[in-house]
């Protein structure tokens, strides 16, 4: 009783968060308050200075809709002797792009702000060599995700849950939600896997084994340990377990500690790629510590997916390589990501692969599916 | 969150070797660390400091840009009057000893630092909730409770700050050395590496990372050290004692900002015309005027000027070319000033440094320092225009003559990685959690 009374008393506080605007709706709403501070219908020329990031062709599309919505609102636009003049600035501040206005009449200058969300910039258009799938973002990072059903059923693995979701008319739907009970707390760059299993599906993270089912309704059961799982769900021969409390993988298929394998070949804590024996693949300095199988029926060798190398914090690549005589070959040109990848594992369906990668424009995670496209 | 088509698409390609993407980090290793200013240090009375945050955290954080983030509280609810507060803690948390965290084991520091500030403040605690009310009202509680001044911590014999943070103390050498280990059990993941040991004042430049302050001698630094700059994040202005409008607004009128920004920051600073830098407010351009001395000449053509000190702190190299920079351009408009370390000046030059993202709160902050609460009051951090008002109005009072901003300069080795994340996270402070090592 105390808690409802508790919750009716305060009203809930949240960090607003805005919608994006077109350049339209942005311009709309500045000639709207710019209008609003003019008491009849002068005559107003415009000024147009960019301190933003705004590229040249999105300030000309914003200052031609600006324009055009002044018009609307009944100021008559002059470019010689205007009885106004309205200076606006697409500035910018830490929150993100900023309109200034400033409305000259004589010696009075009014100053107009209008903080403006603009749209996340299109995709450009490809060159196809490797296809995603994107399948689900969130804000909460996501570790991996397993599709079940003939890909009608949708779990995604976080690092304190699994989420499960059902394809409905093109989208996914929520079902339900189960949390993890951690032994530890989640490590710093956090890693976790999760397979199909009868029944059901097993989670492994570093520290803590579960296992979950779906139905009647999604439930998981976790216990401290680190349980060993292949890390290709179609190759059971290779093993692999998390060290507890770290980003990193053991396994008896190898000696020494890795963050991902592969074919023989594993990504090392020194950053090398090399096999059981110690030797070192002859390789790209741009491979990355993740890789995934991925298999193809146009490329005769084994084939990775791999992820760029550096510290660049803001994108990232990915990169079909074949691997034969030691050497890893480039069978695909690198693909751009929007950040960096923190997840990459092959899928349990044969031919892709899943990859989850921190946009580092929108902070959210975005899982997808790769696959290798033949058809040139 | 939001849910996505089911589709292939294709993704653009690039040739091998165009890109470079996040290296996954590497766990172990220590760090060694050299910075030249106490300030930066760890305080155990104050747990202020660039360091604090990685030892001992408050209930919420500033992120980059500016946004307020839960941190040791998950979540927050205020009445309509932002008189009274409720915080529910971030379940799972210890301390650096193992103690839990609890409403209990936070609230008297708690309670303690803010009645530093405000002596209406009560706090009471049961379970995980923690329950903070004030007699006034108090919107910008927020932004109080991510100060590292109100960071939850207590203290043993042994230890001067046991913290939730991803770094405990290990060894404190006051003034001279601080060792910190690994927090293994940290609610945010274990940090990267195992050790990181910061010593002070030695003025070399060969740790792992080292600061680079304006005006010191720590110039030539190892090859393949990388220079990392800060935004603008530290206002050299000066202050006045005692308004003399008109012969301050001369002054304003006669410096000239270009040459200090050229030559006594080698291009690293940026003009200063307003209290907060561009990137943070958005607006600092507004506030943009060239050196005018026959405007200043004329204001100051009718008075009788005596000569003025402008005091500068006495260990502070860079501020005092700074102030003489000011002398010699006062000079020529016939304003006499005597630059000097003796306390008492009517003018006065400060470094201002900023403390977080949060436009508001930086402005508030300064606007309450100058003793200018009505202006803070009229802030809405909802419309910009209020803060350029806010602004506007201070500087056309001429109370405070801002002169350049500066970054923080830090110089990294090439074993040093995740750097530039780590900071882009919180420009602020040192993230040392999120950085990692080759070994």
């Amino acid at each position: 009783m105390t808690r409802v009374a508790f919750v009716l008393l305060f009203g809930w506080v949240s960090v607003a968060i805005g919608q994006a605007q077109s350049p339209l709706e942005a311009a709309a709403q500045m000639a709207a308050r710019i209008s609003s501070q003019l008491p009849r219908h002068p005559t107003v020329s415009l000024e147009l200075q960019n301190l933003s990031s705004m590229t040249p062709g999105d300030l000309s599309t914003f200052g031609r809709a600006l324009e055009e919505q002044l018009r609307r609102s009944g100021l008559a636009m002059t470019a010689t002797q205007p009885e106004v003049r309205a200076r606006i600035t697409i500035s910018e501040n830490a929150r993100g792009l900023l309109l200034v206005a400033e409305v000259l009449t004589g010696d009075n200058r009014t100053v107009i702000m209008q903080p403006w969300i603009a749209p996340p910039a299109s995709e450009t258009k490809p060159r196809i060599r490797i296809l995603r799938r994107p399948v689900w973002d969130q804000a909460e990072p996501m570790l991996d995700l397993l599709l079940l059903n003939s890909e009608s059923e949708l779990l995604v693995l976080t690092p304190t849950a699994v989420s499960g979701f059902r394809m409905a008319d093109g989208k996914w739907m929520p079902t339900g939600v189960a949390a993890l009970s951690l032994a530890r707390p989640s490590a710093r760059d956090p890693r976790g896997r999760i397979e199909g299993a009868p029944g059901g599906f097993r989670v492994y993270l570093p520290g803590t084994t579960c296992s979950g089912t779906l139905q009647p309704t999604l439930t998981v059961a976790c216990a401290p340990g680190n349980e060993p799982w292949p890390v290709n769900p179609r190759d059971p021969s290779f093993v692999a377990r998390w060290v507890t409390d770290r980003n990193v993988l053991e396994s008896p298929n190898f000696q020494n500690a890795f963050y991902a394998g592969a074919n023989g070949w594993f990504s090392t804590t020194g950053h090398r790629i090399v096999d059981r024996a110690g030797n070192t693949l002859g390789v790209s300095e741009a491979w990355g510590t993740d890789f995934a199988n991925i298999e193809s029926s146009c490329v005769s060798n084994p084939t990775v997916l791999v992820s760029g190398s550096g510290d660049n914090p803001d994108r990232d690549q990915a990169q079909a390589l074949e691997i034969a005589s030691g050497r890893a070959t480039p069978v695909s040109e690198s693909t751009a990501l929007p950040g960096p990848i923190t997840a990459l594992w092959p899928a349990e369906t044969a031919g892709q692969a899943t990859l989850v990668v921190r946009n580092s424009k929108t902070g959210n995670y975005e899982a997808s599916r790769l696959g290798v496209d033949c058809a040139e | 969150m939001r849910l996505r088509a089911w589709a292939w698409i294709a993704l653009s390609s690039i040739w091998l070797g165009a890109l470079t993407g996040a290296t996954r980090p590497r766990y172990g290793g220590a760090l060694t660390v050299e910075l030249s200013n106490a300030s930066l240090m760890l305080d155990p009375k104050s747990a202020a400091g660039h360091l604090s945050p990685s030892i001992a955290e408050t209930l919420v954080r500033v992120n980059a840009r500016g946004v307020i983030e839960p941190q040791l509280a998950l979540a927050w609810q205020h009445e309509p009057d932002n008189k009274r507060w409720r915080f529910s803690l971030r379940p799972k948390v210890t301390f650096h000893d193992g103690e839990p965290l609890t409403a209990v084991s936070a609230a008297p520091g708690l309670l303690a630092a803010l009645k530093k500030r405000y002596g209406d403040v009560t706090v009471t605690a049961g379970g995980h909730t923690i329950v903070v009310q004030f007699e006034h009202p108090m919107p910008e509680l927020l932004a109080e409770l991510a100060r590292p001044e109100t960071a939850i911590f207590h203290k043993s014999d042994a230890n001067p700050v046991i913290g939730t943070g991803p770094f405990r103390v290990v060894a404190w050498d006051p003034a001279r050395r601080l060792t910190l280990a690994a927090f293994e059990d940290y609610w945010g993941g274990r940090p990267f590496l195992d050790s990181v040991v910061i010593s002070l004042g030695t003025g070399a430049a060969r740790a792992d990372v080292f600061d680079i302050p304006f005006g010191s001698t720590r110039r030539v630094v190892p090859e393949g050290t990388h220079i990392w700059e800060s935004p603008p994040s530290e206002l050299i202005a000066i202050l006045a004692a005692n308004p003399q409008s008109t012969l301050l607004q001369a002054l304003s009128l006669v410096i000239d900002r270009a040459p200090i920004v050229s030559v006594l920051t080698q291009r690293r600073g940026e003009a200063a015309f307003g209290i907060l830098p561009q990137w943070l407010s958005g607006y600092a351009f507004l506030f943009q005027t060239a050196p005018d001395l026959a405007r200043a000449k004329q204001l100051i053509s009718q008075l009788r000027l005596p000569s003025i000190n402008l005091t500068y702190a006495a260990n502070d190299s860079f501020a005092r070319a700074v102030a003489d920079r000011v002398a010699l351009n006062a000079r020529d408009a016939g304003i006499t000033i005597q630059p000097t370390t003796n306390p008492g000046g009517s003018l006065t030059l400060v470094r201002w440094p900023l403390e977080s993202a949060e436009a508001t709160a930086e402005l508030t902050r300064l606007l309450r320092f100058l003793g200018a609460a009505d202006l803070a009051a009229s802030i809405d951090p909802a419309k910009p225009e209020t803060l350029y008002e806010a602004e506007r109005a201070l500087l056309d009072e001429h109370r405070v003559i801002p002169l350049v901003y500066l970054p923080e300069i830090y110089g990294l080795a090439p074993r040093v990685h995740n750097w530039e994340a780590a900071q882009k996270r919180d420009p602020f402070r040192l993230n040392l959690e999120n950085l990692w090592v080759d070994q």
